[in-house]
């Protein structure tokens, strides 16, 4: 099928995707991998009039650590989070989940940022970011602000970046504890992307108890959500017995009170996922 | 309208084209440079019939814009036989009954391809996970994931031969 007609700008760097969007009239949309905007292209749910194509920037890609936080650029594709080094060091859930995306195809192409930017409520990494706090980095002209995850989503695939933004890159506090990790995905039949998604990120102490602990959940709402209550009773946990006892469907439903039908089956599986994501955590020790 | 002469290089050959700006890589190969051997399979990027490699790495040419391959390397299912040889990926798809109505095959190989560079001796659990985005509604997988495993020794027990 063809998308709308539309015309098409590579930029070649960050200042020269900002200048051009703030040059260019009419829906002016980014092209990073494209394997979120070219379907819907085809299908013209979008009809841009404007593309300004940032997959060739190279200062929006590659993972460094710098001041005590691991950089994440935006256009660094899953491929690429799936086997650096330094994240499989510092922030292991970033390629966990990067495996875990779609298809070896779609994973050649697709970026973090992109999936961040489009924010679709069944998609993989705005649950990892969430689960490890991360900051996001975006840019307008003659303008830097860095945004908490926490308020980055703002309803259905909608968040708090500006049209005249560009997401630079995604930071995560640099880990003074070991860090254990899972994540579980209940795909869907057909499309494959999550029903439920649920990452945790566990830091543990000398002693090999649980010190801090992050759980977010996504598939369920407009976007995912952090389990606070059921991080509570986590800490202070032995990090080999993390599951035992907890009450992790009734800590959902009050995390969700307003989940569509049916709801009793979906808090069955997002519980389960949880509690294998859990078991994941337990079996790295 | 805003067309785009871009140069890329297909199977090998330098090519020049002129391209509106929503066509899509495979419509490029297939309508343009006439290389049908990449099929269209789907209209949502779900099938992986229109696999080809792109800069090293295999892609849904469905999803890629032409225009974005200003510079790049192109290889297509076309690239594989060489002076009507198949190749040892090809033979072992054609022994091990690997297709039957052969609509996926294009995008099988392809993929195959990368899943041979990443594991030269690829597990059966290697191959059917990173054959996930390629779809066949004839074969029941079993017998491509053996090809591509049969593919790998056959390049292991070959004498190394200098492109
Ligand atoms: C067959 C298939 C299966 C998939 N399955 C999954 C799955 O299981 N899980 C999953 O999470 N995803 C899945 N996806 C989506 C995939 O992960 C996309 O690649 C991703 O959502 C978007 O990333 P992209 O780089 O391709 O972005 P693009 O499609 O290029 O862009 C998406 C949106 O983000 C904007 N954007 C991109 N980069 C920036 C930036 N740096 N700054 C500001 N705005 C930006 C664009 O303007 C656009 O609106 C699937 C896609 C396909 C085709
Ligand atoms: S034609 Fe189906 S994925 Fe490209
Ligand atoms: S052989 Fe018919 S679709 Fe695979």
């Amino acid at each position: 099928m063809y998308s709308p007609r539309f015309d098409y700008h590579r930029a070649e760097s960050i200042d020269h995707a900002l200048r051009l969007l703030s040059s260019l009239d009419g829906d002016v949309k980014l092209l990073a991998g494209g394997h979120s905007l070219v379907p819907a292209l085809k299908l013209r749910l979008a009809s841009p009039s404007h593309l300004i194509d940032i997959s060739a920037c190279s200062e929006l890609k590659g993972v460094r650590e710098e001041d005590g936080r691991v950089l994440i650029g935006a256009a660094t594709s899953y491929r690429e989070l799936e086997s650096d080094p330094l994240l499989a060091a510092r922030v292991p859930l970033v390629p966990v989940v990067a495996g875990q995306v779609a298809d070896m195809l779609v994973r050649n192409r697709g970026t973090i940022g992109g999936s961040l930017c489009n924010s679709d409520p069944n998609a993989d990494f705005p649950v990892c970011v969430l689960a490890l706090d991360a900051r996001l980095h975006v840019r307008s002209l003659g303008e830097e602000r860095a945004i908490a995850v926490s308020d980055w989503f703002d309803g259905l695939m909608s968040t708090a970046l500006r049209p005249d933004e560009v997401l630079e890159s995604i930071s995560v506090a640099a880990p003074r504890q070991q860090v254990r990790c899972g994540y579980v995905k209940v795909k869907h039949a057909a499309s494959r992307f999550g029903v439920a998604c649920a990452a945790a990120n566990l830091g543990v102490s000398g002693d090999g108890r649980v010190a801090s602990a992050a759980i977010a959940l996504g598939g369920l709402a407009d976007h995912p959500v952090r389990l606070a209550g059921l991080e509570a009773s986590l800490v202070g946990r032995e990090a080999h017995d993390l599951a035992q006892g907890l009450q992790i469907q009734e800590q959902l439903a009050a995390a969700i009170p307003d989940l569509p039908p049916p709801r009793q089956w979906l808090l069955h599986v997002a519980a389960g996922a949880i509690r294998k994501a859990l078991g994941q955590c337990t079996s790295a020790a | 309208m805003n067309e785009r002469t871009i140069s890329i290089d297909v199977n090998g050959e330098q090519r020049r084209v002129t391209v509106e700006p929503r066509t899509l890589l495979v419509h490029l190969l297939r309508e343009q440079l006439g290389l049908t051997g990449t099929h269209i399979g789907c209209d949502t990027s779900q099938c992986g019939a229109c696999t080809v490699e792109l800069d090293g790495s295999a892609v849904k040419s469905c999803t890629v814009l032409a225009v974005q391959c200003e510079g790049a390397r192109v290889r297509t299912v076309e690239s594989l036989a060489k002076d009507g040889a198949l190749s040892a990926l090809q033979q072992a798809f054609m022994d091990n009954h690997a297709l039957q109505c052969g609509f996926c095959t294009p995008g099988m190989l392809m993929s195959s391809q990368e899943i041979l560079r990443r594991h030269p001796e690829p597990t059966e659990a290697q191959v059917r996970e990173l054959l996930d985005g390629n779809i066949c509604r004839c074969t029941g997988y079993q017998n491509i994931v053996k090809a591509v495993q049969d593919a790998a020794s056959r390049i292991a027990g070959a004498p190394r031969t200098v492109e």
